[in-house]
């Protein structure tokens, strides 16, 4: 295989961006009719993600260390979809038939061989994956809304238990879809470690124009059932090697995972000393402060402090969160959650501070992986 | 930090712009509050764009559909050689017509959405100022009733009682400058939320009815 072929005629290809994948999927769907319905009406983010997904493959199909990994996650994550391995041959066809018209000329027969065996392989990957996965766990499981608590404007907490018993990490997060906003899907973070009763809570917030979180907090209610894709993500969880004492900031709803942390520790310990610190803008959006406070009685480890930012009749701590807990930091390793736009900021402070890169915990995708999808 | 490196693009090239990326862009806030471009202009500016690449889209596309029809005739016409594959894919015209009507259905969804999201971010900030505006109001009643009381000096003052009053005079007054206008901005609220799940599944009932004899739409998770 021509690897410098492939990734050659893929840059050409390229050039011609949206067009592309509209292309192909305007080909996939004509050919399979039928799988036009497991996409959402507007396909413009799913354009997007199909060049981004195949520009890594072939930027890296000489690597295959690089590219095995992510593919397999992909084929693991595409079951949610209701994808199986009889789709995969009619994508090929289609991404094969859409090369060849954007190529035009320089389509030629050592090319297009070259192209079926890479996507041959690619989707081997991803169907032994899938297939690997299948033995395990389901494609998704099902939540059922047990508590829907609206906390002010805009944020809610919503519990809900599972069907089949659900591996997670506290600090992980999954894709979650719900039935009122058929086939989109949202990654939220899970606020607590696992419990036996097999429950677990979201602090969702809604986002202005958000289709799913607008209609997790406004539409909501008990009893309904949500889907949960697998839990993903290391980045905010506690590996044995982080030990001693921590630093937490949370912004808004990004105290979720920090707060599944502080379970954890509770749980698991070993104990340690806790600093939490929750930013918001306001004291109304200090939307889970009584568990904390109640959690921070119960345990003499946590101390937790609340910072409001942009509120003139706030009582209490005003300010950034960061500013707060860099006043506490003593060497701890450091826990961030929030927005991107906060999570940035607070990345940057601390790392203006002093705190050594590999002391701070963030997921970088958090806010990215969060968007509707 | 940039979303798009790790995803997308290894080799830091930059990837051409889509009519997508274009109406979701974001612009950095000057640090001077509000200084800065009007952000209506920079919006209507930016669909325009969109509209001006999804056409320069539409047209490349039409050539290229031109193309392959020549291409096609002089095959037919003997004047080609390599005849094979080709033709067991769908017709191009059948393709282009596919982008188009999802191109469209793209940006008029892009445009729904963009609606919500200002009409729910306007009514979040009216939201925030009527109930800062309730918090001033709330402290200066609760000011005055302690003026009061203390001016009502008949010797049995407590500051358990100044306080009870403070805060009494605070709830009331608080409540009554938010109670009726609160609720008509949640309801507004929560209306533009409902209209945003409506429009795409209304739409999509419309465009099954009579293909589909006006059957309704199977279960909602398709």
């Amino acid at each position: 295989m021509d690897t410098q072929a492939l990734k050659d005629s893929w840059h050409l290809v390229s050039r011609s961006g949206d067009q592309v994948p509209l292309y192909f999927y305007s080909i996939l769907f004509l050919m399979n009719p039928d799988v036009r319905d497991m996409f959402p009406v507007s396909m413009a983010r799913q354009r997007d993600k199909l060049v981004g997904a195949l520009g890594r493959v072939v930027s890296n199909v000489d690597r295959v260390e690089e590219v095995v990994p992510f593919l397999q996650q992909l084929g693991r994550d595409h079951r949610k979809f209701g994808v199986t391995a009889t789709h995969y041959p009619a994508v090929g066809q289609a991404l094969l038939a859409t090369l060849e018209h954007f190529l035009g000329d320089r389509w030629t027969p050592t090319l297009a061989h070259d192209w079926t065996q890479a996507y041959n392989l690619v989707a081997q990957v991803m169907v032994d994956a899938a297939n690997e996965s299948s033995k395990v766990s389901p494609p998704w499981w099902e939540a059922e809304i047990i508590s829907h608590e609206t906390r002010t404007l805009g944020i809610a907490v919503i519990r809900a238990r599972l069907n089949y018993q659900y591996p997670f990490r506290p600090g992980q997060s999954a894709s979650i879809s719900y039935a009122m906003r058929p086939r989109v899907w949202r990654f939220y973070s899970f606020a607590n470690a696992p419990r036996q009763d097999n429950t677990i809570d979201l602090h969702v917030r809604m986002v202005d124009g958000g289709v799913l979180s607008s209609a997790l907090v406004m539409g909501a209610r008990r009893g309904e059932v949500l889907r949960v894709g697998a839990a993903v993500g290391e980045r905010l969880t506690l590996p044995a090697d982080v030990q001693g004492d921590l630093l937490m900031i949370a912004g808004g709803t990004g105290l979720a995972p920090l707060k599944a942390l502080v379970e954890q520790i509770a749980y698991e310990g070993p104990t340690r000393r806790v600093d939490l610190v929750i930013g918001a803008r306001n004291s109304r959006e200090l939307y889970d402060y009584e568990a904390m406070a109640k959690m921070a009685a119960e345990h003499p480890w946590l101390n937790v402090v609340p910072v409001v930012s942009h509120d003139p009749f706030y009582r209490g701590n005003r300010g950034y969160a960061v500013d707060v807990a860099l006043q506490g930091w003593r060497g701890q390793h450091v826990y961030v959650c929030g927005s991107e736009e906060m999570a940035q900021a607070t990345v940057g402070r601390l790392l203006d501070a002093g705190v050594p890169t590999e002391q701070i915990h963030f997921d970088e995708f958090t806010s990215d992986k969060g968007r509707e999808s | 930090m940039t979303a798009e490196t790790p995803w997308g693009n290894p080799t830091g090239e930059r990837q051409p712009l889509t009519p997508d990326r274009v109406r979701k862009q974001e612009f950095t806030r000057t640090s001077l509050g509000r200084r800065g471009y009007s952000e209506d202009e920079v919006r209507a500016f930016l669909y325009r764009v969109a509209e001006d690449m999804a056409a320069s889209d539409k047209e490349k596309a039409d050539l290229r559909a031109y193309i392959d029809r020549m291409k096609q005739w002089y095959k037919e016409h003997g004047m080609n050689p390599e005849q094979a594959a080709v033709s067991q894919t769908p017709n191009v015209d059948a393709i282009n017509i596919l982008s188009r009507a999802q191109q469209t259905a793209d940006a008029q969804i892009a445009e729904a959405e963009d609606y919500a999201r200002r009409i729910v971010s306007q009514a979040r900030r009216q939201y925030e100022e009527l109930l800062m505006e309730a918090q001033r109001q709330a402290e200066e009643a609760a000011n005055q009733a302690v003026g009061a009381y203390r001016a009502s000096g008949n010797g049995l003052q407590s500051a358990e009682a100044e306080e009870l009053e403070r805060r009494i005079a605070y709830l009331r007054t608080f409540a009554d400058v938010t109670q009726v206008q609160l609720r008509a901005v949640l309801e507004g609220l929560a209306q533009e939320v409902d209209k945003l799940g409506h429009v795409p599944e209304q739409a999509k009932q419309l465009a099954a009815g009579p293909l589909a004899g006006g059957s309704p739409s199977p279960s909602v998770y398709g």
